[in-house]
């Protein structure tokens, strides 16, 4: 997992150099960051309650309630890396376009956000 | 064979009026197309990494396998129904996109070689298949869905 990990990581940073401003700039970009940073917490909490519960899960019929609410976040988390990864393609909340003040800031549109002070 | 009328058919059905007409509605079927292409990609590595010896080493591969099998069909049908939508919204340009054409040739040979190749020969005592025999089979697993997932981007280049 971490080799594919690792993989991403760099070929994602080869990306993001290929068109940084628009990236920075982009909603999704932001929330994809976001959710990574919540899975990985979400992964170290998840480690820490396995160690715990190491000693019970095997004779236990499921697995404890705190490993599955873990493996469920997990699962949110990931699916919403994908998905808010591939919608950075997608130019519906860019900058340039006519968007809610919120947004601008959200997204971090420097330009726009000075043009409106 | 020619197969133009099925993409002449798709371009004028209901699924492309709606696919050309809602760019949200290909866009989320779009994420259902990955969302599938990570679990089935998670499968096959999975499930090959095992018949290697590189992962999950303390679990029986037939156990793996078996269950990796059954999630990799499921993935495979959202994948392809997904797919067909995706794919009327642009139906006639596709058909002339040779990278297309190479992305089906090699999904219909990763198709044939899961289920009348690999599964029906893991489907014996892994312990009584020679061990190259395993190995051989899992790379060219690896090699194949990697061809199809290489050419599927690219028809985006192309």
């Amino acid at each position: 997992m971490m080799i594919g990990f690792a993989v991403m990581v760099i070929t994602g940073f080869i990306l993001y150099f290929a068109i940084p401003v628009r990236t920075t700039q982009s909603i999704w970009f932001r929330i994809k960051v976001v959710l990574l940073i919540a899975a990985g917490i979400n992964a170290l909490l998840f480690r820490n309650r396995m160690r715990e519960s190491v000693h019970t899960w095997d004779t236990a019929e499921r697995a404890p309630k705190r490993i599955r609410v873990g493996a469920m976040l997990s699962l949110g988390f990931w699916a919403g890396v994908v998905v808010t990864g591939r919608t950075i393609a997608y130019d519906w909340y860019d900058c340039h376009k006519e968007l809610p003040n919120f947004m601008y800031w959200a997204a971090g549109c420097v330009d726009e956000l000075a043009a409106l002070q | 064979m020619d197969l133009l009328f099925i993409f002449e058919w798709l371009d004028t059905s209901f699924l492309a009026t709606m696919s050309k007409a809602y760019g949200g509605v290909f866009a989320v079927v779009q994420m259902f197309h990955l969302l599938s292409m990570a679990m089935l990609g998670g499968m096959v590595i999975l499930s090959d990494l095992r018949l290697l010896g590189i992962l999950m080493k303390e679990v029986p591969s037939e156990v793996v396998v078996e269950n990796t099998n059954k999630w990799f069909g499921v993935a495979l049908i959202v994948l392809i129904i997904s797919g067909i939508f995706m794919s009327s919204a642009v139906a006639l340009k596709l058909y002339y996109n040779e990278m297309y054409w190479a992305k089906m040739i090699t999904l219909l040979i990763g198709i044939v070689f899961f289920y009348a190749i690999r599964k029906p020969l893991l489907s014996h005592d892994h312990s009584t298949i020679n061990p190259w025999a395993l190995r051989s089979l899992a790379v060219s697993s690896l090699i194949i869905w990697f061809t199809v997932a290489a050419s599927g981007r690219w028809i985006g280049f192309s």
